[in-house]
């Protein structure tokens, strides 16, 4: 908040006095990697579908070289992924333009197997978080 | 030193610690014992503190144990020579102290040790004894030989060193240490035991008030010999039992028990299947019908279900809807009566529950009948709580009133087919023989029960009642002594007879496999419950094998290999099962047909063989596409397969998917797939 106040002062001051300096810039938000791990109520979770929503559409990157992933961007907000392994905790890695603003990014489970193929009935109790 | 004493003085309020050096040689026995307040406060925070360290001054070698009331005391054989520090503290209080350092033993009253089954000391019944509970924690043993039929009456007083949380209690235990009673925690308490049978006993007192000074009293007395009724002397067959519902028999003599804590118990069988609340019964085709919640917690339908049986899960379904199911019974003829408590009516269903007619005695029993039995000549017979009734031609009619030496509320009841009915009482704790006109035959006919609710006869194998009655009992099913029961119970066995078609029975092994052909449509009837249908069949090699099952109450199909392998099977409930295999290896199969619901429904079994068919060929990376874009990557026959090669449940999904990946990355590895 203190960044954002002193940023509107300086536009202020810019816009009133054409002979003062540029506008102090804001810094870069910092730019680094974002996990999305599993929160689930199972200990046998085999495959998932998930949605990950956020711009810019990123990169996925699976967490567990043992992982197999598919994921297709099927608009300009959304990824939709296919994840197969013995899942557990950290999925997927991607680098976001801002590691403090994880909440842009937003990530649901559509669909979920066991490590028998056996297709859950819901997916109630499952979420994924996303941090970095 | 060793040998002397010291004294001092430590407060909470100053985070005071106070230190102690002791210079004690190699093999020295360090013995401390503690003088503060033996009596103070049993929260644990107020007594003083005493720890030995080692010549580190780090290292705890000893703490201090409760020894007389909360003052302690600790012994410790020295194998490391050097300096000895006493810590002495104290959390919550300011205490003035005195360490002696030297052995303070226990005064002998009786002999140590006696704080075990092995090491118990004898005493007479009738007899008191003088003893004393030291150190603080100390118990004692007293073995005792009680006679049936007797009543023990056991007590004590004691002194306690602290407060009312620190009395002790008396247990009374069976020879093999099974708690019988206990008393309250009391400086004085006691209490009444009839036994009911013969052999040793165990008195045991125990505290945390224990001490130098912790003498207590123990007296017994023994009045009566009332003499062991015919149901006398029960034997446990179950315990713990927390809450006990309802107990029911099988037709092959297992037993189920509802239980709400453990919501099942299926006893004979290792498995536990989970069943219902409420009332249970048997139906005529080995069906278990329970009584449980229909939506997670209200209450309201008699559902249907099997027990679990290889390769396929028990299942169950609703069987009669909407009814407030009080209690159950079932009629030799297989029909189902049920008491509503919403009706305050007895109904009266078909074995196939559909229903015959219902009977309101709202009249008789204000809040609806709460036990079933089926008595002599088909009769079914209600209790009120207070009275039995029988319904003759759909009225209530006065068989048993209250009072009529049973004394109080009636639970479950039981009739043998000498028409004899075996009525417990949980408010005396004695089961009640009456014979078929209500007359008091035994009263009672076994007192050795504390509170039993419910009576079950036994069945043999062949499904007929036996000798055999068990009873639910104060957190045990018990079974009474079958020397005193008069007959076999009601209803001897059921009419109902399980009808057969194609199947040839018996044909429930595969030895008894009855030959089919490829091509050919079977029927038959999975019937009773947990029958199965063997069959066998000439398979040619490299043909795509169908097989299906219509009918039934959800059936079930297995293939069994040439070497009797499990070849698949399929067992989802709401569509008739199927399997299909492609280029099966040429040889003889198994099919064997099941149903979850044993009963008189018939199923129809199909057995197809087809040229093998080309099978799709799709990547896992298209058949992911297809999840992620939600269709427009595969067509429909490329889903059809994937499912069938996956979990087989109607539909391409995330399960059908890993299966594809799972295959292709074995074919990858060089593994069969």
């Amino acid at each position: 908040m203190m960044r954002f106040r002193q940023l509107l002062i300086g536009l202020a001051l810019g816009v009133a006095c054409d002979n003062t300096p540029d506008p102090v810039q804001p810094p870069e938000p910092p730019t680094g990697q974002l996990t999305v791990s599993l929160i689930t109520p199972h200990s046998d979770d085999g495959a998932l579908v998930f949605e990950l929503r956020g711009t810019p559409v990123p990169d996925l990157v699976v967490a567990d070289s043992a992982y197999w992933l598919y994921a297709e961007q099927v608009d300009s907000t959304t990824l939709r992924a296919v994840l197969a392994g013995d899942l557990a905790g950290a999925l997927v890695t991607f680098e976001a333009s801002d590691v403090n603003s994880p909440p842009s990014y937003t990530a649901t489970v559509i669909e979920v197997a066991d490590r028998l193929n056996r297709v859950r009935a819901t997916v109630q109790g499952y979420a994924l978080e996303i941090a970095p | 030193v060793l040998g002397g004493k010291a004294t001092g003085h430590v407060s909470h309020q100053q985070d005071d610690f106070d230190f102690w050096v002791l210079r004690p040689s190699i093999d020295d026995t360090i013995h401390i014992d503690v003088d503060a307040c033996n009596t103070c406060g049993s929260n644990g925070e107020s007594h003083i503190r005493l720890e030995l360290l080692a010549p580190d001054s780090i290292t705890m070698v000893a703490r201090g144990m409760p020894f007389d009331g909360r003052d302690s005391h600790l012994s410790y054989v020295v194998r490391t020579a050097g300096p000895y520090f006493v810590r002495v503290y104290v959390r919550h209080a300011d205490r003035a102290y005195t360490l002696n350092f030297f052995e303070i033993k226990c005064p002998v009253a009786e002999r140590e040790p006696n704080d075990s089954l092995t090491t118990a000391l004898p005493m007479t019944a009738g007899e008191t004894v003088h003893a004393l509970l030291c150190p603080t924690l100390d118990r004692d043993l007293w073995s005792l030989r009680l006679e049936a039929g007797t009543t023990l009456e056991a007590g004590f007083e004691a002194r306690v060193i602290g407060g009312e949380d620190d009395a002790p209690d008396l247990s009374l235990l069976t020879s093999a240490g099974s708690e019988l009673v206990r008393s309250e925690h009391s400086r004085s308490a006691s209490f009444r035991y009839e036994v009911p049978t013969t052999g040793t006993y165990y008195l045991m007192l125990r505290g945390f008030g224990g001490g130098l000074d912790g003498t207590y009293q123990l007296r017994t007395q023994v009045t009566g010999s009332r003499s062991p009724g015919p149901g006398d002397p029960t034997v446990v067959f179950e315990e713990d039992v927390p809450i006990p519902v309802a107990v029911a028999v099988k037709g092959n003599g297992e037993l189920v028990i509802a239980d709400p804590p453990e919501r099942c118990r299926l006893l004979a069988h290792d498995r536990r299947t989970c069943f219902g609340l409420g009332p249970i019964a048997w139906d005529a085709f080995g069906n278990v019908l329970v009584y449980q919640d229909a939506s997670g917690d209200a209450l309201s339908e008699v559902r249907k279900r099997s027990p679990d049986r290889p390769h396929f899960k028990g299942k169950s379904t609703t069987l009669i809807p909407d009814v407030s199911a009080l209690s159950l019974a079932v009629a030799s003829d297989g029909s189902i009566w049920l008491s509503d408590a919403r009706t305050r009516s007895l109904r009266h269903y078909s074995p196939a529950a559909q229903l015959i007619g219902s009977h309101d005695v709202s009249g008789v029993a204000e809040s609806g009948a709460y036990n079933l039995a089926v008595g002599p000549g088909g009769d079914l017979y209600f209790s009120s709580g207070e009275n039995i009734y029988r319904l003759s031609a759909g009225q209530p009619v006065l068989f048993l009133r209250e009072g009529s030496g049973t004394g109080g509320q009636l639970g479950r009841f039981a009739f043998d087919v000498e028409g004899n009915a075996y009525v417990p009482v949980p408010g005396t704790g004695e089961i009640v023989l009456h014979d078929r006109a209500g007359g008091a035959v035994a009263a009672p006919w076994s007192w050795s029960p504390e509170e039993p609710i419910a009576l079950a006869f036994g069945r043999n194998a062949d499904g007929a009642t036996n000798l055999r009655l068990f009873a639910l009992d104060a957190g045990n099913l018990i079974e009474l002594n079958k020397a005193g029961v008069r007959a076999a119970g009601l209803p001897r066995s059921f009419e109902t007879a399980c009808p057969s078609a194609d199947e040839g029975e018996p044909n429930d092994t595969l030895g008894t496999a009855r030959t089919i052909s490829i091509g050919a449509t079977t029927t038959g009837y999975s019937c009773p419950a947990l029958d199965g249908d063997f069959f066998r069949v000439q398979v040619p090699a490299d043909v795509r094998l169908e097989i299906d099952v219509q009918g039934a109450d959800d059936a079930m199909l297995e293939l069994i290999g040439p070497n009797a392998f499990h070849a698949s099977d399929d067992d989802h409930v709401g569509r008739d099962p199927r399997i299909a295999v492609d280029e099966i290896s040429g040889g003889t199969y198994y099919i064997a047909v099941r149903s979850h619901y044993g009963g008189p429904k018939s199923y129809t079994l199909r057995v197809q063989s087809f040229a093998p068919r080309s099978q799709p060929v799709v990547t896992a990376v298209r058949a992911a596409a297809e999840l992620a874009k939600r269709g427009g990557v595969l067509s429909d026959a490329e889903r059809a397969y994937l499912d069938e090669q996956g979990n087989d449940n109607g539909r391409y999904d995330v399960g059908d998917f890993r299966a594809l990946l799972m295959r292709e990355q074995g074919a990858a590895a060089g593994a069969r797939p």
